[in-house]
């Protein structure tokens, strides 16, 4: 419940203060950065919120750094 | 973007501080006790020691290019491609380094002061905070600095004197019962949690007279007698197994003190300066990523992308965070391999590659022209 409140505080400050200044000086590609950054981190909520075992970034970080980490500290025991 | 010059070294050396103070005053005298038992004092020596030549590596760096960001160096390094992919690498590094300390953050105060508070209502209102002090720039989060650093400094010396007395010399033997090895490891994991590549983003706008670079060793060092004299309380008065076993020691070990039966409760000090110090350091990474986003995408104006950047830390916290477990497992076994290719590897790489482009243009002077002239 807290994040759907965080997600919408988070659209609501975008849209007051950083949207009209881009969209009065016709800075679209900025415009449209901050909406695809928006939207993604809004994807990324709800899927923490609905999903019962979320994707962690960590997990794939560690499979893929692991053989390496493992090899460096080898070399220190 | 922030005007050139607007740091001196000696604010800039109090950001070093509290960069090097931030998450790992809680939490590394556990893994510093953990692999070197009692010599984990020894190993916070060897971990400040490594983070010193790390920052030796960054202060060439910065003389070679001290108008240039990370991100510009990547460039002139690499070219356009090559350096924008690892310029990519940089500020994706430094956006998932701020994650995992709003993390860190809301974890601690759910774990230890505020149990029932839900995490995203705590993670939400740093962000909030951070997200403030960034979009209001580099001069006004280091000012704030400047105002907080000898509250730090007091407040930790009050931390400090009470437990002296409670020190047992025992604690700390027998020395290198287990050799140099366990010290060498838990060190490097040490120097794995400073990662101070990411102040080389901040460098560019420090005023450089020739004591700047003697300004960022000074606040390394700083910092890094700060943790060293935090791991030496923990086990000293604590013992090697008692801070291997806990989860914020130091915070275990402010606990401890007690003077009179008169003075007593007074961890709260250490919450404020681990506060400090680790909202400290996600403004400086939020910071360096919101810097390097805008050279990367070649932005003149960067303060629209802060609120929803601060938007994804959140976000990137809690998938990232699942319990403390998984966190403390990932640290000790993958981080700080994964940020020596950040903080170590990569920054060798690029002043290894400007040392010979210099060369080049040292021993072939027209041609360098020529060429910088087509393109």
């Amino acid at each position: 419940m807290w994040l759907w409140v965080g997600i919408i505080g988070a659209w609501g400050w975008v849209c007051a203060v950083d949207v009209p200044p881009l969209l009065r000086e016709h800075k679209i590609k900025e415009l449209m950065l901050v909406s695809l950054i928006m939207i993604v981190m809004t994807a990324g909520s709800m899927t923490y919120i609905y999903m019962s075992r979320p994707p962690n970034p960590l997990v794939w970080l560690g499979k893929w750094i692991s053989p390496y980490a493992r090899a460096l500290y080898s070399l220190m025991s | 973007m922030v005007n050139k010059d607007m740091l001196s070294v000696r604010t800039f050396s109090i950001l070093v501080i509290f960069f090097t103070i931030g998450t790992s005053i809680l939490i590394t005298p556990a893994g510093l006790a953990l692999e070197a038992n009692q010599d984990g004092w020894l190993a916070a020596l060897l971990g400040v020691g490594l983070n010193g030549l790390m920052v030796l590596i960054y202060i060439l760096l910065g003389k070679r290019h001290n108008d240039k960001t990370l991100v510009e160096m990547c460039h002139a390094a690499f070219g356009k491609w090559a350096g924008n992919v690892l310029g990519i690498c940089f500020v994706l590094f430094f956006y998932l380094l701020a994650a995992l300390m709003v993390g860190d953050l809301g974890y601690f105060l759910t774990t230890q002061n505020l149990p029932e508070t839900p995490i995203e209502v705590l993670q939400i209102l740093f962000v909030i905070i951070i997200v403030f002090a960034v979009r209001a720039g580099l001069v006004v989060y280091s000012r704030a600095a400047q105002i907080f650093f000898p509250i730090l400094i007091c407040f930790f010396g009050l931390l400090i004197l009470p437990i002296l007395p409670k020190i047992n010399i025992n604690n700390f033997e027998p020395m290198l019962e287990y050799g140099f090895m366990p010290i060498v490891k838990a060190g490097f994991s040490f120097s794995g949690l400073q990662e101070m590549v990411v102040l080389l983003m901040l460098y560019p706008y420090v005023k450089k007279p020739a004591s700047s670079n003697g300004g960022f060793m000074g606040g390394v060092l700083v910092g890094g007698i700060v943790l060293i004299v935090t791991s030496m309380g923990c086990i000293g008065v604590m013992g090697a197994s008692v801070t291997s076993n806990q989860l914020f020691p130091a915070y275990v070990l402010a606990k401890n003190i007690s003077i009179g039966h008169f003075l007593e409760r007074i961890e709260g000090l250490m919450i404020f300066i681990w506060i400090m110090s680790i909202v400290m350091k996600i403004v400086i990474t939020l910071d360096a990523s919101v810097i390097g986003l805008g050279q990367l995408l070649k932005l003149k104006d960067t303060k629209p992308f802060i609120i929803p950047l601060g938007f994804g830390i959140v976000v990137l916290a809690l998938l990232c965070y699942p319990n403390t477990i998984f966190i403390q497992d990932f640290l000790s076994k993958n981080w700080a391999p994964f940020a020596s290719i950040f903080t170590l590897f990569l920054p060798m790489l690029l002043l290894v590659v400007l040392l010979l482009q210099k060369k080049k243009v040292d021993e072939n002077p027209i041609s360098a022209s020529t060429e910088k002239q087509k393109v």
